[in-house]
C-alpha cells in the first residue's frame, strides 16, 4: 500500500496511550492532525462539503469510541484511515447517487495509461474536472491512485469485483484526460 | 513541447480541503469526561507526597543529631530545586503554541510531558531525599531542553523559517 497518502502521519504511541485513557487534549491532537486528511477523502468520496463534514464527525466519534481496539500491530494512521475510508463509502452507498447507477460498466474498458495533459498539473482544473466525474468513479481513482489501495481491496469494500474497480478507473481516467484536453493551459511552462 | 502529467501524482499533488468549521468543538461534547490530570497538578501531588515524606522523616529524627542538620541542608536543596522546577513547567506550558508549532515540536512537547509523567510518578512514590533530589535534577533538565526547543521553534517561526526543514538539513 502507498505510503504517498497524507494520512500517513506517524502518531506517537505514548499519544495513542493517552488517547486510551480518555485523554480530551490527546484526542484533540489527533484530531488537529487527521481533521484535513479525513475531510479531502471524503470531499473526493462523496462528494459534497455537507458529507465530508459528515465523514469527518463520524469517522472521528469512532475513532474516539473504538481506540481501545486498535492494538499497534499496523499504524495507527492506517486504522483510522480505515475507519474514514469506511464511514464515506457507507454514505455513498445510502446516498441517492449512491452504487446502482454506476453498476452499468464495461468489464472490457481497459486503460492503463495514466498520462494526463498539462493541464492536470493545475490544481484548481483538476478539481473541477474530477467534480465532472460520477461520484462512484471519483471515489476508485483517488482510493486507488491517492491511498494506495489495490482494485482487489477496493472491490472488497464496495461489495463489487476487481473488473469493476478496473473498469470505474479506466473510464475515470479517460474522462479526466478529455475533460482537461479541451480547458485552456494556463500559466504552464512548456 | 507538450508536457504530459502523471494522473496518481497530479491527484497526490492537490491541496489538502479544510471544513468550514471545526468538527472539533462538537466532538468534545460527545467525549466522556475522563480529562486526565494536568502536569502541573500531578507535579504538585508528588511536591506534596515528597514534602510529607521529607517532614516525617524530620519530626522521627532527634533534631540535635548531625544527621538532622545535613537533612535539612538536603530539604532546603530540595525546595530550591523544586522551586526552580515549578518556574520552568510554567514557562514551558506557557511558551506550547500548537498553532504556530510544526508536528515534530509538538511530538517532542508531549514525548517531554510524557518523560515528565514518568519523573513525576517516580516522586510520588516516597524516593529518598538523594533519589527525590536526582529525580528534580532530572526534571529541570527536560524542563530546559523542552523550553529551548520551544524558543528555536518560535525563533524559526519569527524570520519565516521551518523549523521542520531546518532539522531535515543537519540530518
Amino acid at each position: 500500500m502507498s505510503h504517498s497518502t497524507h494520512f500517513a502521519i506517524d502518531v506517537p504511541d505514548s499519544l495513542i496511550q493517552r488517547a486510551k485513557r480518555g485523554d480530551v487534549e490527546a484526542f484533540e491532537q489527533i484530531y488537529r492532525w487527521f481533521e484535513r486528511p479525513i475531510y479531502t477523502l471524503g470531499l473526493r468520496l462523496c462528494g459534497q462539503p455537507a458529507e465530508a463534514q459528515e465523514v469527518l464527525q463520524d469517522s472521528m466519534i469512532k475513532v474516539m469510541t473504538r481506540i481501545s481496539e486498535f492494538k499497534g500491530e499496523s499504524p495507527f494512521w492506517g486504522w483510522l484511515r480505515q475507519i474514514a475510508v469506511n464511514e464515506a463509502l457507507m454514505r455513498l452507498r445510502r446516498s441517492a447517487k449512491g452504487f446502482k447507477e454506476e453498476d452499468v460498466y464495461d468489464a472490457d474498458l481497459t486503460d492503463n495509461g495514466t498520462a494526463m495533459p498539462p493541464q492536470a498539473a493545475e490544481a484548481a482544473q483538476m478539481i473541477e474536472a474530477l467534480q465532472t466525474l460520477p461520484t462512484l468513479t471519483c471515489s476508485v481513482l483517488w482510493l486507488y491512485h491517492v491511498e494506495g489501495f489495490t482494485h482487489e481491496e477496493i472491490a472488497g469494500q464496495m461489495g463489487k469485483t476487481p473488473s469493476f474497480s478496473k473498469s470505474q478507473l479506466a473510464r475515470g481516467t479517460r474522462k479526466l484526460r478529455d475533460t482537461l484536453a479541451i480547458r485552456p493551459a494556463t500559466g504552464i511552462e512548456s | 513541447m507538450n508536457t504530459v502529467i502523471d494522473l496518481p501524482n497530479a491527484l497526490r499533488q492537490l491541496p489538502l480541503e479544510a471544513p468550514v468549521t471545526s468538527a472539533w468543538p462538537g466532538l468534545q461534547q460527545r467525549l466522556p469526561q475522563k480529562r486526565s490530570w494536568p502536569k502541573p497538578a500531578l507535579a504538585l501531588v508528588a511536591s506534596t507526597a515528597l514534602a510529607v515524606l521529607l517532614w516525617q522523616t524530620l519530626i522521627n529524627t532527634s533534631p540535635q543529631t548531625a544527621a538532622g542538620t545535613e537533612q535539612s541542608a538536603q530539604q532546603t536543596d530540595i525546595q530550591s530545586l523544586m522551586d526552580h522546577s515549578a518556574r520552568l513547567e510554567t514557562a514551558f506550558y506557557a511558551q506550547q503554541d500548537d498553532a504556530i508549532s510544526s508536528a515534530s515540536v509538538i511530538a517532542a512537547n508531549l514525548g517531554i510531558e510524557d518523560q515528565l509523567a514518568t519523573i513525576d510518578a517516580g516522586l510520588s512514590q516516597q524516593p529518598t531525599p538523594e533519589e527525590a533530589r536526582t529525580l528534580w535534577q532530572q526534571r529541570i533538565s527536560l524542563l530546559d531542553q523542552g523550553l529551548q526547543l520551544n524558543r528555536t521553534n518560535a525563533d524559526f517561526n519569527a524570520v519565516g523559517r521551518n523549523f521542520d526543514l531546518a532539522l531535515a538539513s543537519t540530518n
